[in-house]
């Protein structure tokens, strides 16, 4: 992650700009507080928290920056989601989808996208719309699944 | 002749700061758990 992600603009930019960034290295003793305080257990491991250090998303594995930026902002999203501020992760999921439609994030983003709409609006039509978006962008999507009942 | 600075990540130091400065800035956190090679 250091060597490439770490060092894209984009990635910075993103970074810096939305986010309080923290690296902890798990092989050192003095880490161990954070690490059994949030359950690590395997690197790369990336968390978005709230400012009371509650873990609103979280994932593991390498991203290359192309797919680190949406990714992350999909974290920052479900933040908002979570905190109940539906038209704020409306807002990012279709930055996401704007931005970056190909990333792996995308379908995630067009599936809360459509939840995200309906919590806000309570009209169902919002989220059977979004989902119809998300089978047809996105057929071969494990999140399509996740609401093929509707189809 | 002047040399272009690449951007860094700017890392905080400790969780506590990090938190601190969440609260303060109205930001998230990004918790990177990484094991250097």
């Amino acid at each position: 992650m250091g060597t490439v992600t770490y060092r894209e603009p984009a990635v910075v930019e993103t970074v810096n700009g939305l986010f309080v960034p923290i690296q902890v290295n798990v092989k050192e003793d003095s880490s161990r507080p954070i690490v059994e305080r949030y359950r690590h257990v395997w690197t790369p491991d990336i968390r978005v928290l709230g400012a009371d250090g509650f873990d609103y998303y979280h994932w593991n594995g390498y991203l290359p920056p192309f797919e680190f930026v949406p990714r992350l902002l999909v974290g920052q999203a479900q933040a908002r989601l979570r905190s109940r501020d539906f038209a704020g992760a409306a807002n990012v999921y279709e930055d996401v989808l704007r931005r970056f439609p190909t990333s792996e994030a995308a379908p995630e983003a067009q599936y809360f996208l459509a939840a995200a709409k309906y919590e806000a609006s309570q009209n169902p039509t919002e989220l059977h719309a979004g989902w119809h978006r998300l089978q047809t962008r996105y057929p071969d999507s494990p999140w399509r699944v996740r609401q093929s009942y509707s189809e | 002749m002047a040399t272009a600075v690449k951007p860094t990540v700017k890392w905080a130091t400790s969780l506590d700061e990090a938190l601190a400065r969440a609260q303060r800035e109205g930001k998230l956190v990004m918790l990177d758990f990484f094991s250097p090679t």
